[in-house]
């Protein structure tokens, strides 16, 4: 842990700085390593249920912050983890499973204070769940690997949790099946698909999801959750080409039906081919660090 | 070759057009402001809109896209001799995907058109775009990313950045990049989110990937009104705290309830100090819980009653209240000013107190009529140009409402952008650091400084001097 003057004070003087959290979660590491560390400061500032957000240092482990949510019957949009903090889960940007009832991980970041490649102190966003003052630095910054500046306080948008949840699982042997359970659920949190069955997640009043399942022709059986993906890669595909993508890992790959997310077991990378993306992206890194000395360890390839 | 005429080169005979009646017709948003045309241009395609951008890249001449030009912050309003580039020919929609819930759109689709189109192309599946901005009949997708443009339902459904997936932008080089994809954005920086919402100034989407809601099954839509405001507004903030997150939480004050009563007859209580309008969707027992659940909350903070729409005629009619109100308020006076900021739901009360004690020193009538579950005010200045004087108390009033906003924690913009309008108030936010973070953003897309210049960021010069009016303008 560290707080934000030593950030500061590691981006003035050292030649290249890396931030990290609890280094739980996978980064693209590239060739080079930072001459020095920091992380950033941990804990919850403001915690305002009736405003639904909450302020907190980068470093705050995810567990930590979601159990005190809790106690209010709230909670952040943020996959599931149970070591990492608050600032990798954004810096990774990668969505949990509640993807498709609950939305991406990048709109829950509502204002953020970093520190630049300068070792200045720059805020963007703001505190309220609404605004449009200004350009979007927050959702630019979720995903982005801390290779623009070193975010080091957060305010998150939170949400009610539901009054319950629950996961199902069925045999869902084809793709006109699979499409059929796509739009038989109201705003089902997650379906997962890995070729032969699928898993649903639904929320909320306990009747309306009993009602659910009983007027869908299938029998679903209630599972303790998803199936286990760690040591998974993700791949991002089209949600209409997700069945084949799926269909074509025998069993062992799962995708994020209507989410376009598969989780299969073989390393997959796919390089940008967007070449005026990209340009924009060369200039976006330029701009916020021109010598490259933020986290020099993630391969810029990725980005 | 002239401007105009290396623009007619690459496009259609009838495309482009200085004359004098297209001049004053786009020199000016829905805002206050009016500006000055160099060209007006209707393109029909991405490589047309890309054929004008080069073409004022040659020229070094800076260009605006517009919709329809509904924007109340000037975010549209050409200066110095833009190229005004008139997006509403693009208005197909290209592609429905109603299992995978997205639709390919062009910017120039009307927001209701693109929920109409789904519906035509795919009625079984009962989906719309979820972003509902007042002006939804008339304001283009396009022209919602733009501004990241909000409306009544965005309390649960959450603004329009949430429910794009992708865009292709025609960059100000003439390039076309891809900012997203269908599939879920992963690891790497979103270009899309810094996209959506970042007013002309970053490139002209071209074709615009939507996500595509549920209806929902069961809805049920409550007016209830108070006998103070402050009862109304501590409502709002009780709701919240308790977990409910309505699809919509709307106030009306006294003022605004009366003139849209006498234009729409709905029997409206005008005589309560403020009604709240709200809506809870979904499944039909989590709606008949959450339902029962404010209305005792709203009772126990002084409701004086909650009437349920019995059917669908009666919701739609307490819609069509809301959603009329500021054409409604040409009964009570010829013009209005319309204000976006927002506060903390918990300064609500006095956030509006301070706004009609600001009114009444100013000797301005105001009314309110805003999204109350966001925070999201929006106090409406009534006034007749014709009197002298009128309009400096109205920007007065107006910059004092700002920075009561501001001071009670509040943003400057909840939805309507800030473009030139609140250009010179973004130093109350943000600090010169601040500032200039954004602007690098804004040249790592635009690198030219073409692409719709002299908006949301304030020059250096300008940083000092709060609501200087920009060269060129005039309000």
């Amino acid at each position: 842990m560290s707080n934000v003057a030593d950030m500061i004070d590691a981006v003035r003087s050292a030649g290249s700085v890396g931030l990290r959290g609890h280094s739980s979660r996978k980064v693209p590491l590239g060739e080079r390593r930072p001459d020095v560390w920091v992380g950033a400061p941990s804990g919850v500032v403001e915690f305002q249920a009736d405003e639904m957000t909450v302020r907190c240092g980068a470093g705050t482990p995810v567990v930590e912050l979601q159990s005190l949510l809790a106690e209010r019957r709230q909670f952040v949009n943020l996959p599931d983890s149970t070591n990492g903090t608050i600032g990798g889960a954004l810096a990774t940007g990668v969505s949990g499973l509640h993807t498709l009832g609950c939305g991406s991980i990048r709109d829950t970041l509502l204002e953020m204070k970093f520190v630049d490649h300068e070792g200045r102190l720059v805020k963007a966003g703001g505190p309220t769940v609404k605004n449009v003052s200004g350009f979007d630095l927050c959702r630019l910054f979720v995903g982005s690997f801390g290779v623009l500046g070193f975010a080091h306080e957060f305010v998150l948008r939170t949400r009610p949790l539901p009054s319950s949840r629950f996961w199902f699982s069925a045999g869902v042997a084809n793709v006109d099946e699979l499409r059929e359970v796509q739009v038989a659920f109201f705003r089902p949190w997650s379906l997962l698909w890995n070729g032969e069955r699928a898993w649903l997640c639904l929320a909320g009043d306990p009747r309306d999801i009993d009602e659910q399942i009983a007027a869908d022709r299938r029998s679903w059986e209630v599972v303790g959750g998803p199936p286990d993906l760690g040591g998974m890669t993700r791949r991002r595909v089209a949600p209409n080409a997700l069945p084949d993508v799926v269909a074509a890992g025998a069993g062992r790959a799962v995708g994020e039906v209507g989410v376009g997310v598969v989780h299969q077991p073989d390393p997959f990378f796919e390089p940008v081919v967007d070449r005026a993306r990209q340009a924009v992206v060369e200039r976006v890194l330029r701009a916020f660090d021109p010598l490259g000395r933020l986290n020099p360890q993630i391969d810029r390839a990725y980005l | 070759m002239t401007l105009v005429d290396d623009l007619a080169a690459g496009l259609p005979v009838g495309s482009v057009t200085s004359r004098a009646v297209e001049a004053i017709l786009y020199a000016h948003d829905a805002s206050e402001f009016e500006g000055r045309v160099g060209a007006v241009c209707f393109p029909e395609s991405t490589e047309q809109v890309q054929h004008i951008v080069r073409t004022c890249a040659h020229h070094g001449v800076p260009f605006v896209a517009r919709g329809s030009g509904t924007g109340l912050a000037g975010g549209a309003t050409p200066l110095d001799g833009a190229v005004v580039i008139v997006l509403t020919r693009m208005n197909r929609v290209i592609q429905v995907d109603p299992v995978n819930r997205l639709a390919w759109v062009e910017p120039g689709v009307l927001n209701l058109d693109a929920s109409r189109a789904v519906n035509d192309l795919e009625p079984r599946y009962g989906l719309h775009f979820a972003p509902d901005p007042s002006s939804q009949q008339s304001c283009t997708v396009g022209g919602n990313v733009a501004n990241n443009s909000g409306g009544p339902h965005c309390l649960a459904e959450g603004v329009t950045s949430a429910h794009v997936l992708a865009c292709d932008v025609v960059l100000s080089n003439g390039d076309v990049a891809r900012f997203g994809s269908e599939g879920q954005h992963e690891s790497g920086l979103d270009l899309r989110g810094a996209f959506v919402g970042s007013e002309g100034m970053f490139g002209i989407a071209t074709r615009i990937c939507i996500r595509l809601t549920q209806n929902p099954p069961a809805m049920r839509t409550m007016l209830i009104d108070f006998s103070s405001v402050r009862d109304g507004a501590d409502t709002v903030g009780a709701i919240i705290a308790d977990g409910i997150v309505p699809a919509a939480l709307e106030m009306m004050d006294r003022l605004c309830l009366e003139a849209v009563e006498a234009y729409i007859h709905a029997g409206l209580p005008t005589d309560a100090a403020a009604a709240l309008l709200v809506e809870v969707t979904g499944l039909r027992h989590q709606v008949g819980a959450e339902a029962e659940h404010i209305a005792d909350i709203a009772r126990a903070h002084g409701a004086r009653s909650v009437r349920v729409a019995a059917d669908e005629a009666e919701r739609a009619l307490l819609w069509k209240g809301r959603k009329t109100a500021f054409g409604a308020i040409a009964r009570i006076k010829p013009n209005y000013y319309l204000h976006d900021t927002v506060v903390p739901r918990r300064a609500l009360p006095d956030v509006l107190d301070r706004v009609y004690e600001i009114a009444r020193r100013h000797d301005l009538l105001v009314l309110n009529v805003f999204h109350a579950g966001d925070g999201n005010l929006h106090p409406l200045l009534v006034f007749d140009r014709r009197e002298p004087g009128v309009l400096d108390r109205v920007h007065a009033a107006g910059e004092e409402i700002v920075r009561a906003s501001i001071a009670a924690g509040g943003v400057l913009s909840g939805e309507h952008g800030i473009g030139i309008e609140k250009r010179d108030f973004m130093p109350l936010m943000f600090s010169e650091d601040d500032l200039a973070a954004q602007m690098a953003l804004r040249n790592a897309f635009d690198p030219s400084g073409l692409a719709n210049p002299g908006k949301v960021i304030p020059s250096p010069a300008a940083c000092g001097d709060v609501h200087a009016v920009p060269d060129g303008v005039w309000i």
